[in-house]
Formats: structure tokens, sequence, C-alpha cells
């Protein structure tokens, strides 16, 4: 033997990752080790790829990067790995074209017939296509969710996902037609439900996880929200019912002389102006608490989730990733809308070259719909959301998860033709 | 012969064991290090790297494409027996022989029910939708797009996007009057000219077509606008403008849904170009031009300087006029011409000499 090996008092232990003797558990079970930098090169080559061949390898770009942020991801000090292809997208893609849209297209003729033909019957076969179409939402995100965690391996151990996929469009389904007849009242049930069959229904090789999550714990997070957006709602309705009232202002405005109609449709703004923003003031703090409501449900997950005996705890906090996101969404919005105002109001282009038009208009709509969107929500959101999350997280009992077996494995072949057709995930993991 | 510590997880557990391995020609042989038993040997045509080897982090080794046991290695030193002892080490996936045959298969059907869709589907779609539009909604539509092709064409230095003057609106009338009784079409009919030096011409949904200045100035005398203008009301009568636009509209999601959402913006853009190019296909020419014959000869209008039309066009633009979307769509000039000239029974003019010059300087605004 040539190699001399460090024999400790209990035989030799190798953390091959951190060049720690020991292995971690604790505050330093889940541990993220991506960076911006290598993640930027890996997202401008996929963008150069993806520009070259007409977008067809978006399938193998998205495959790359999360082989990134898998293998970057560090539980008791192993790498997870990712083991999709693009080519298992790409098919994917490819069947969804093949069966699907042509399907939907054939529907859509038949609707537009039915609905300048019999618009009675026509409204029907809308209202069945709309509520289709969220179902096979529903149904391609449980769907989505499988293809990952089957391609997800820890230390030769694969994760997967049972549970039907039309079960759980149809539960998700129904929970949205409750929130609508109750006015918003059954979304923590509804959450609570979906989310568990979400998570016992992901398993570790042969162990589900657990979840404790309770409706009631949800529901405490999400009044608040319910409530403003309850009182904004109300505000305005019993406006609009005055409105009746404001009907003789209208008719001032109508008014053939000049004066008078200028008169009462200034006074007809103000009246909205001043009674309005009320509201509006009311409705941008319940969306305040919307984002506070959604960032908690990721906090409350990691509280009630648990895995053979491993119980895990998160101490995120909130305004850290609203930092996050202001930084990386609300921000770059801002400067976007400033500069549509800046280009076509107070430069005012005025007329222009149709020759000269297309490329910089081009390289224009691909920057700013695509390539920087898809750079400021990895380097700017995902990577230090990640990171803070997994700073945040303590696993308790985290050797636990060393007494999971090897599951029986039952991949789907091919991946996320649905969600692809959909374009829900712009840039998205 | 060499041995390197390593940790083994055996595909079955989550569990590690702390091993030590033995590289060579035979493959890896993994020996526990408690108590010395061998757990396995990887054949070494079996061996394969987890991903490529990153300075700073461990070796991770599987056995197989799809095995689950794995081995991690601190030892960067291994390496260098492992390349010379394991020859499919950098083989990551199973390879390419076991995702062709889904891609081809699939990819196939795919094509086969795009290429229905597209030459099929959208067309019929299109035609039938074409007549089911209610007439308020083809004129907004219409109304729309006049205003910005104007928009992308006009090169007025006062950013009007049609030209008008009290003389020339006159004329303008005029001319559309002599022909609007002469077509099949309830709903109606505006005529407008852009300021733009493009010899062209356009119809577009609910009845409303755009001349260019350019072919006013291009055009030898009023009758030969006319005869575009008759040929533009043609497209009118049989509703193509809308036909295109929805065969566009049709298109552009298609092509939406094949790009993915990656240029979700540039489809706007793509399709937009596309309909400044849009091409009826001679079929929908030849009935428009049908139509102009009809119109011109029931108001007795002279259809031989349309006729040379063609021949001017011709060559000023070597055959192939590129930029003139109205022309572009047929090889058959010559043809269209003969057609034209061989139909044409009429002999009279369509504008007083006044105005005709009033239409030609529609756009003078300045000079006038």
């Amino acid at each position: 033997m040539t190699n001399s090996m460090n024999a400790g008092a209990g035989g030799v232990v190798i953390n091959c990752e951190s060049g720690d003797l020991q292995r971690p558990g604790g505050s330093d079970a889940i541990e993220f080790r991506g960076e911006r930098k290598p993640l930027a090169g890996i997202i401008v080559k996929n963008t150069l790829l993806t520009i070259i061949t007409f977008s067809i390898y978006r399938f193998w770009a998205r495959t790359n990067i999360r082989k990134y942020y898998w293998s970057n991801t560090l539980l008791l000090g192993d790498r997870l790995e990712y083991t999709g292809r693009g080519g298992e997208l790409f098919v994917g893609f490819l069947i969804v074209m093949a069966i699907l849209v042509p399907v939907s297209i054939v529907y859509q003729i038949i609707e537009v017939f039915l609905l300048t033909r019999y618009p009675d019957v026509g409204f029907i076969v809308t209202l069945v296509y709309f509520v289709g179409f969220i179902w096979l939402i529903h149904f391609a995100f449980f769907r989505a969710r499988r293809y990952r965690l089957t391609r997800t391996v820890w230390r030769g151990i694969h994760a997967g996902q049972t549970g039907s996929g039309v079960k759980y469009a149809t539960r998700a389904l129904l929970w949205g037609f409750a929130s609508i007849l109750t006015l918003g009242l059954s979304v923590p049930w509804g959450h609570v439900d979906l989310q568990r069959y979400e998570i016992t229904n992901a398993r570790f090789g042969r162990t589900a996880f657990g979840y404790a999550g309770r409706a009631r714990e949800v529901f405490r997070l999400w009044w608040p929200v319910l409530a403003l957006m309850g009182v904004a709602l109300v505000y305005w309705g019993v406006l609009i019912g005055l409105n009746q009232s404001i009907g003789s202002s209208r008719a001032a405005i109508d008014n053939p002389d000049p004066d008078v109609s200028a008169a009462a449709a200034r006074a007809f703004l103000e009246f909205w102006a001043i009674l309005l923003a009320p509201g509006l003031v009311i409705w941008i703090l319940a969306m305040a608490f919307m984002v506070r409501f959604r960032i908690a449900l990721i906090r409350y997950l990691f509280n009630v989730l648990s895995l053979a005996g491993a119980r895990f705890e998160s101490s995120l906090s909130i305004w850290r990733i609203v930092g996050y996101y202001t930084v990386a969404f609300v921000l770059p919005l801002l400067v976007l809308v400033s500069l549509l105002i800046i280009v076509f109001v107070v430069a005012n282009p005025g007329t222009y070259q149709l020759g000269g038009l297309g490329l910089p208009l081009g390289l224009i709509v691909f920057f700013g719909f695509f390539f920087l969107p898809q750079l400021m929500v990895h380097l700017l959101f995902y990577v230090p959301l990640i990171r803070h999350v997994s700073e945040t997280l303590t696993i308790e009992n985290a050797e636990e998860v060393e007494t999971i077996v090897q599951g029986v494995r039952d991949d789907p072949r091919f991946g996320e033709g649905l969600v692809d057709a959909f374009s829900f995930d712009v840039g998205a993991i | 012969m060499h041995a390197f510590p390593a940790r083994y997880f055996d595909g079955m557990t989550a569990r590690p064991t702390d091993v030590e391995i033995q590289i060579d020609g035979d493959g890896v042989s993994i020996r526990e290090l408690a108590g010395g038993r061998v757990l396995g040997v990887w054949p070494a045509d079996e061996v394969r790297l987890v991903e490529r080897p990153r300075p700073g982090s461990a070796l991770r080794l599987r056995r197989d494409s799809h095995g689950a046991e794995r081995l991690l290695l601190a030892d960067d030193r291994a390496l260098i027996d492992l390349r010379a002892n394991c020859p499919k080490l950098n083989r990551l996936h199973g390879g390419f022989r076991n995702s062709w045959r889904p891609i081809l298969i699939w990819g196939s059907a795919a094509a086969v029910s795009v290429a229905f869709i597209f030459f099929v589907a959208i067309p019929v779609l299109a035609e039938r939708a074409a007549s089911w539009i209610p007439q308020e909604v083809e004129y907004e539509m219409g109304a729309r797009v006049a205003d910005q092709m104007a928009g992308l064409f006009s090169q007025d230095s006062e950013e009007n996007l049609y030209c008008a003057t009290p003389e020339g609106d006159i004329a303008l009338q005029r001319m559309v009057d002599a022909l609007r009784d002469k077509i099949d079409y309830a709903g109606e009919v505006s005529v407008r000219v852009v300021p733009t030096p493009v010899v062209n011409a356009f119809a577009l949904p609910g009845g409303q077509i755009l001349l260019f200045d350019g072919l006013l100035d291009f055009a030898k005398d009023a009758e030969a606008v006319a005869g575009v203008l008759a040929h533009e009301f043609g497209h009118v009568e049989h509703r193509h403008p809308l036909e295109v636009f929805l065969k566009n509209a049709g298109a552009g999601a298609l092509l939406g849904l094949l790009l993915g959402d990656v240029s979700g913006g540039a489809i706007i853009v793509l399709a937009s170009q596309l309909y400044l190019r849009a091409s009826y296909g001679q079929e929908a020419e030849r009935e428009a031009d049908d139509v102009a014959i009809r119109v011109l000869n029931e108001s007795g209008i002279r259809g031989d300087t349309y006729a040379e039309f063609f021949a001017q066009l011709r060559d000023k633009h070597g055959g192939l006029p590129d930029e003139l979307a109205l022309f572009s769509t047929h090889p058959g000039n010559e043809e269209r011409e003969a057609h034209v000239r061989a139909s044409s029974t009429g002999r009279g003019s369509v504008l007083s000499d006044g105005d005709w010059d009033a239409l030609r300087h529609i756009c003078d605004t300045d000079a006038d």
C-alpha cells in the first residue's frame, strides 16, 4: 500500500467533500455551494446554444442548470445527483406536440364553431375547456415533480413519487372551486390537503416523507391577507354602488358646453381618485401580507417535514427573502418601465424605418425577455435564496436518514412535456 | 497497484462504509476497512465517473451507467490509475443508442401533427372563422393594423400617419366612388394614403385599404391607380385580409409553442414582419385580378395602363421586387399582364386631369 490513511480512533472517516473528518449533522446537515460565476457561465453557454439551435437546446439547457443546482446541494456532506437528460425532456415535448396539440386545436375549432353558431352551447364548451385546462396544469405539475424526483439521487438512493396525477389534479380543482365558493376562507385547508398529498407521496428510497402541517396554523398566516383584501373590495364595492348617484355628473360631462363638461369631468375624476386611493393603499398592504404569507409557507413546510425520523427546522428570515425578491424582480421591473417611458415618451422616436427596426428590436426583445431575466432570476434570486434556506435549515436526528433503504424504481421514461407546453417555467429550475 | 481510501455506498442503503479500493486491470476491488471483507469487484469496463472531476471535490464513481452503487474518492491520484485501467470511465450516460429511437419516433409523430396543423387545420379554420367573425370586430382589427403599418412606414415630418389635402381627398373619394358599388361587400370601405416612397398597396381586414404615396408617384396615370385599387377591392370582396390575418395568428401561436417560451416577444415581432410580407397566394391574386377586371370593365375604365404597371415594376426591380408584397407572390407577372390586357374592355378615364394632379400631391402638404 503506497497511500497512507488517516486512522482515527473509530476507524477511518473520510469526508471527501469538505475535508472535515466528521460527517456534518444538525445545522450543517444541508449545505449549498452554488456560486454565481460558474452558474452565469452555464447560462451564457445555454443561451448561445439555444439561439443557434432555434431553441431546441432549451431542454439540455434546463438539464445543465439542474445538474448545477443538484450537485452543489450537499446532504450530510454528500452531493445530490441529477440524473435526468435533455433528451428525455425533448421527447416529452415531442409527445405533447404529437398528441396534445392537435387534440387541443380540434377542440378549439369545435369551440369557435359552436360559439358563433350556437352561443348558448358555446358558453358551456368554453367553460369545459377552461376548467379542463386548469385541471391539466395541476396534472402537469404533479407529473413534472415526479420526473424531477425520480432523477434525484443521493448516495446512490433514488428519490421518487407515488400517488396519482389524476387524483391530485381533481383534488386541486375541487379545492379551487371551494376557495371561490367560500371567498378564500378554505385556502389554508386546500393548501394543507394538497401539500400533504404531495409530500407524503414523495419518497426517498423506500421511505415516504412525513408531513405534520395543520390548516389552522396556516390560517393564522392567511387571515390578514384575506381580511385586508376583503376590506378593500367591500370599500370599492360600496363606491361602485354609489356610482348610481354619480350618474348625474356623467350627464354633465356629456354637456355640449365645454366649460361645464370640463368642470364636471374634473370633479368626477377627483371624486374617484380621492375615494379609490384608500382602497388601493389597503390592497397594496394586502399584497405585502400575501408575500409574507407565501414565504412563511416555505418556512412552515420545512418545520412540519420529516424523513425517516429526521426532523427539519427552518429559521429563514422573511425579510431577507423579500429583499432578494425586490432586488431580482421588483427593481428590474421598475428599471424596465422607466426605460420604456424614456424611450417612448421622452425621447419619442416618432417614425421608424422598417429596415432598421428588425435587428435592434429583436436584440432588445431577446435581452429584455429572455437572457437578462434568466440571469437575474438565477444569480439574484435562486442562488441567495437557496443559500439562505440551507443556512437556516437544521436537521434533528439527521443520522436517521442513513437508515433509508433503496426502493423499487418506477421511473417515467420521458419528462415534463406538458409543463413545457404551458410555458410556465421561464428560467426556473 | 495502488490502494486508496474511499467511501462506499452499496446502492441498497444510504449508510456509508469506509473502504479501501484497489485499481488494476481487473477493475476496482472494494474492501471493507473494518474487518477486511471484500464488498465487491467492479469490472474495469463498468467503472464510470458520475460527473466530470472538479478540483477540490471528491471523485464520484458508479458501476455501470444505471447502477446504484457509489464510490467517493478524495485522492486525485486515483484518477490516473482509473484512466489507465477503465476504458469507459468518461462515458457519462448510457450512450446515444438508448435515446435516438424515441426521439425519432416521437419526432416524426410531432412533425406529422405540426404539418397537419399548419397545412390543414389552420387554413381551414382561418377560412371558416373569417365568415364567423362579426363585421365590427373585423373593422376594429383592421383599423389597428392599419395604424400600426402606417406608423411603421410613414415618413411624414409632422408624424401624420396619413396624407390629406382638401383637393386630394375629394379626388380620392371620386376614384373610390367610381369603383365601390361594383364589388360585393356589405361593410364600409375606406382608402387612405400613407406618406412613404415605398411602391405598394395593402388591403387590411374590415375593408381598409392603404395606398402608399410611392405608388401614386410610380403610376403612369389615374387609371393604373384605379386598377391597383380595384385589385385591392377584389381582396376585400373575398375577405382575403382577414383570412391571412387569422392564418398568421394561428401560425404565430404554433411557432410560439414550437420554440417554447424562449422568444415570446420575438414571436410578436416575427408575426408582424410576416404580416408585412403577407402573401395571399397565386389563387387569391388571380381572384383579386378577376374582380379588378370586372370592376374596371363595369366602370368603363381603361385597363391597359394598369396592365403596363406590371411591366413597369418588372423593369424597375428585375422581375422580383421583394419589398413589393403586392406583386411578389406570383412569378407570372407577364401572364397577369397579358390576362388584364386581353380581358379589359373599358376605354374611359377615372379622374379629370385636375383631380389626378390633386391625388398625386395628396402628401405634399408643405409644398402647397
